[in-house]
Protein backbone atom coordinates (compact mmCIF):
# COMPACT_ATOMS: atom_id res chain seq x y z
CA UNK A 1 0.00 0.00 0.00
CA UNK A 2 1.09 3.00 -0.89
CA UNK A 3 1.26 6.79 1.21
CA UNK A 4 -1.08 7.86 -1.86
CA UNK A 5 -3.38 4.99 -1.20
CA UNK A 6 -3.26 5.46 2.55
CA UNK A 7 -4.44 9.11 2.28
CA UNK A 8 -7.71 8.04 0.09
CA UNK A 9 -8.21 5.37 2.53
CA UNK A 10 -8.04 7.67 5.61
CA UNK A 11 -10.52 9.82 4.07
CA UNK A 12 -12.92 7.02 2.78
CA UNK A 13 -12.45 5.77 6.63
CA UNK A 14 -13.47 8.89 7.82
CA UNK A 15 -16.76 9.36 6.14
CA UNK A 16 -17.61 5.73 7.13
CA UNK A 17 -17.01 6.88 10.84
CA UNK A 18 -19.21 9.65 10.37
CA UNK A 19 -22.31 7.58 8.83
CA UNK A 20 -21.61 4.70 10.99
CA UNK A 21 -20.80 2.05 8.23
CA UNK A 22 -20.19 -1.39 9.66
CA UNK A 23 -16.75 -2.81 9.84
CA UNK A 24 -17.19 -5.46 7.15
CA UNK A 25 -18.06 -3.57 4.82
CA UNK A 26 -15.52 -0.47 5.22
CA UNK A 27 -13.19 -3.48 4.57
CA UNK A 28 -15.08 -4.86 1.82
CA UNK A 29 -14.97 -1.11 -0.04
CA UNK A 30 -11.12 -0.91 1.13
CA UNK A 31 -10.29 -4.06 -0.16
CA UNK A 32 -12.06 -3.13 -3.52
CA UNK A 33 -10.11 0.20 -3.53
CA UNK A 34 -6.40 -1.91 -2.80
CA UNK A 35 -6.81 -4.54 -5.64
CA UNK A 36 -8.42 -2.73 -8.08
CA UNK A 37 -6.47 -2.24 -11.13
CA UNK A 38 -7.35 1.77 -11.57
CA UNK A 39 -7.16 1.88 -7.86
CA UNK A 40 -7.99 6.04 -8.26
CA UNK A 41 -10.74 5.76 -10.02
CA UNK A 42 -12.30 2.39 -7.73
CA UNK A 43 -11.16 4.71 -4.89
CA UNK A 44 -13.24 8.19 -6.43
CA UNK A 45 -16.31 5.75 -6.98
CA UNK A 46 -16.20 4.29 -3.39
CA UNK A 47 -15.77 7.64 -1.76
CA UNK A 48 -18.17 8.97 -3.90
CA UNK A 49 -20.86 6.44 -2.70
CA UNK A 50 -20.14 6.49 0.68
CA UNK A 51 -20.89 10.04 0.22
CA UNK A 52 -24.41 10.17 -0.76
CA UNK A 53 -25.50 6.88 1.04
CA UNK A 54 -27.54 7.88 4.31
CA UNK A 55 -27.03 4.79 5.54
CA UNK A 56 -24.71 1.39 5.58
CA UNK A 57 -27.35 -0.53 3.98
CA UNK A 58 -27.63 1.82 1.04
CA UNK A 59 -24.06 1.95 0.77
CA UNK A 60 -23.30 -1.98 1.07
CA UNK A 61 -25.80 -2.14 -2.01
CA UNK A 62 -24.34 0.39 -4.31
CA UNK A 63 -20.99 -1.35 -3.25
CA UNK A 64 -21.39 -4.87 -4.05
CA UNK A 65 -22.85 -3.59 -7.39
CA UNK A 66 -19.07 -2.62 -8.17
CA UNK A 67 -17.00 -4.87 -6.78
CA UNK B 1 -26.38 -34.14 6.70
CA UNK B 2 -23.83 -30.57 7.77
CA UNK B 3 -22.65 -28.76 5.04
CA UNK B 4 -18.44 -28.88 6.99
CA UNK B 5 -19.09 -32.57 7.13
CA UNK B 6 -19.64 -32.67 3.35
CA UNK B 7 -16.54 -30.77 3.02
CA UNK B 8 -14.60 -33.02 5.02
CA UNK B 9 -15.67 -35.68 3.17
CA UNK B 10 -14.91 -34.19 0.16
CA UNK B 11 -11.46 -33.86 1.21
CA UNK B 12 -10.65 -36.95 3.07
CA UNK B 13 -11.68 -39.08 -0.15
CA UNK B 14 -9.71 -36.64 -2.59
CA UNK B 15 -13.28 -35.84 -4.28
CA UNK B 16 -13.63 -32.70 -6.26
CA UNK B 17 -17.38 -31.15 -5.29
CA UNK B 18 -19.32 -30.22 -9.08
CA UNK B 19 -19.17 -26.38 -9.20
CA UNK B 20 -21.37 -24.07 -10.68
CA UNK B 21 -20.76 -21.53 -13.57
CA UNK B 22 -19.61 -18.54 -11.35
CA UNK B 23 -17.20 -21.18 -9.20
CA UNK B 24 -19.76 -21.35 -5.98
CA UNK B 25 -20.42 -25.12 -4.81
CA UNK B 26 -23.24 -26.57 -5.92
CA UNK B 27 -24.72 -28.11 -2.96
CA UNK B 28 -27.55 -30.28 -4.15
CA UNK B 29 -25.18 -31.74 -6.90
CA UNK B 30 -22.22 -32.27 -4.08
CA UNK B 31 -25.21 -34.17 -1.76
CA UNK B 32 -25.45 -36.00 -4.76
CA UNK B 33 -22.56 -36.98 -5.03
CA UNK B 34 -22.06 -38.60 -1.29
CA UNK B 35 -25.33 -40.31 -1.70
CA UNK B 36 -23.77 -41.98 -4.56
CA UNK B 37 -20.62 -42.67 -3.01
CA UNK B 38 -22.38 -43.75 -0.25
CA UNK B 39 -24.80 -45.83 -2.35
CA UNK B 40 -21.48 -48.20 -3.33
CA UNK B 41 -20.49 -48.60 -0.18
CA UNK B 42 -18.48 -45.78 1.08
CA UNK B 43 -15.22 -47.59 1.61
CA UNK B 44 -13.32 -46.93 -1.94
CA UNK B 45 -11.06 -43.70 -2.21
CA UNK B 46 -12.10 -41.92 -5.31
CA UNK B 47 -8.27 -41.36 -5.66
CA UNK B 48 -7.80 -45.00 -5.32
CA UNK B 49 -10.41 -45.65 -8.63
CA UNK B 50 -8.02 -43.89 -10.81
CA UNK B 51 -10.56 -41.30 -11.34
CA UNK B 52 -12.96 -38.54 -9.82
CA UNK B 53 -15.78 -39.50 -8.35
CA UNK B 54 -17.07 -36.23 -10.36
CA UNK B 55 -16.84 -38.20 -13.78
CA UNK B 56 -19.52 -40.46 -12.60
CA UNK B 57 -22.19 -38.59 -14.70
CA UNK B 58 -22.51 -35.91 -12.46
CA UNK B 59 -21.41 -31.93 -13.11
CA UNK B 60 -17.57 -31.88 -13.52
CA UNK B 61 -15.40 -29.74 -10.74
CA UNK B 62 -15.16 -26.63 -12.99
CA UNK B 63 -12.59 -24.64 -11.40
CA UNK B 64 -13.65 -20.89 -11.75
CA UNK B 65 -11.21 -18.46 -12.90
CA UNK B 66 -13.34 -15.50 -10.59
CA UNK B 67 -13.44 -17.82 -7.85
CA UNK B 68 -10.41 -18.36 -6.16
CA UNK B 69 -11.39 -20.19 -2.70
CA UNK B 70 -9.93 -23.38 -1.57
CA UNK B 71 -11.91 -26.06 -0.19
CA UNK B 72 -11.26 -24.99 3.34
CA UNK B 73 -12.14 -21.54 2.69
CA UNK B 74 -15.38 -22.58 1.19
CA UNK B 75 -15.97 -24.91 4.16
CA UNK B 76 -15.18 -22.02 6.64
CA UNK B 77 -17.85 -20.04 3.90
CA UNK B 78 -20.70 -22.25 4.20
CA UNK B 79 -20.08 -22.72 7.78
CA UNK B 80 -20.54 -19.34 8.85
CA UNK B 81 -23.80 -18.61 6.39
CA UNK B 82 -25.31 -21.28 8.53
CA UNK B 83 -24.09 -19.95 12.23
CA UNK B 84 -25.85 -16.52 12.57
CA UNK B 85 -23.34 -15.50 15.63
CA UNK B 86 -20.96 -14.15 12.99
CA UNK B 87 -22.33 -10.76 13.58
CA UNK B 88 -18.62 -8.83 13.01
CA UNK B 89 -18.17 -11.17 10.16
CA UNK B 90 -21.14 -10.93 7.92
CA UNK B 91 -23.27 -8.64 6.79
CA UNK B 92 -26.42 -8.45 4.93
CA UNK B 93 -28.13 -6.03 2.96
CA UNK B 94 -32.41 -5.12 3.31
CA UNK B 95 -32.27 -6.51 -0.77
CA UNK B 96 -30.17 -9.74 0.22
CA UNK B 97 -26.65 -8.88 -1.12
CA UNK B 98 -24.35 -10.33 1.47
CA UNK B 99 -20.15 -9.57 2.47
CA UNK B 100 -18.52 -12.11 4.56
CA UNK B 101 -15.42 -11.85 6.47
CA UNK B 102 -12.78 -15.43 5.81
CA UNK B 103 -9.95 -13.66 7.65
CA UNK B 104 -7.83 -11.69 5.06
CA UNK B 105 -10.90 -12.14 2.33
CA UNK B 106 -14.47 -11.43 2.11
CA UNK B 107 -16.93 -13.28 -0.37
CA UNK B 108 -19.42 -11.10 -1.84
CA UNK B 109 -22.37 -13.03 -2.47
CA UNK B 110 -26.41 -12.57 -3.46
CA UNK B 111 -27.19 -13.51 -0.05
CA UNK B 112 -28.95 -16.97 -0.75
CA UNK B 113 -28.97 -19.26 1.85
CA UNK B 114 -29.44 -22.48 0.02
CA UNK B 115 -27.79 -21.61 -3.20
CA UNK B 116 -25.71 -18.77 -2.31
CA UNK B 117 -23.96 -17.45 -5.53
CA UNK B 118 -20.68 -15.64 -4.95
CA UNK B 119 -20.46 -12.87 -7.11
CA UNK B 120 -16.82 -11.41 -5.82
CA UNK B 121 -14.04 -11.85 -3.75
CA UNK B 122 -11.75 -9.24 -1.99
CA UNK B 123 -8.55 -10.03 -0.87
CA UNK B 124 -6.06 -8.21 1.26
CA UNK B 125 -2.61 -8.61 0.67
CA UNK B 126 -1.62 -10.12 3.67
CA UNK B 127 -2.80 -9.80 7.34
CA UNK B 128 -0.77 -6.93 8.35
CA UNK B 129 -2.54 -4.87 5.89
CA UNK B 130 -5.71 -5.84 6.81
CA UNK B 131 -4.84 -5.46 10.15
CA UNK B 132 -3.93 -1.64 9.80
CA UNK B 133 -7.41 -1.23 8.03
CA UNK B 134 -8.96 -2.57 11.01
CA UNK B 135 -6.92 -0.23 13.64
CA UNK B 136 -7.78 3.29 11.49
CA UNK B 137 -11.34 1.69 11.26
CA UNK B 138 -11.24 1.49 14.98
CA UNK B 139 -9.50 4.96 15.41
CA UNK B 140 -12.34 6.04 14.06
CA UNK B 141 -14.91 4.08 16.48
CA UNK B 142 -16.06 1.42 13.62
CA UNK B 143 -15.52 -1.83 15.70
CA UNK B 144 -18.05 -3.74 14.29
Amino acid sequence: MTAEQEEVIDTFVKIAGRKKFRQVVCLTAIGAILQADDWRNKAEEVISLAEKSKECDDFAEALFKIV
Amino acid sequence: MDIGFLFGWAEEEGVDLPTKADGSINIPAAFALYDEWKKKGGNGKAKDEGEKVSKNGLPSSGKGDKINLTKQEWAQYYKMLGDEQHGDFVYRTKNGGRCVRLQSKIIIDNGDFVAPAVTGVIEFASNDELNIMLNKLAAEGIIQ
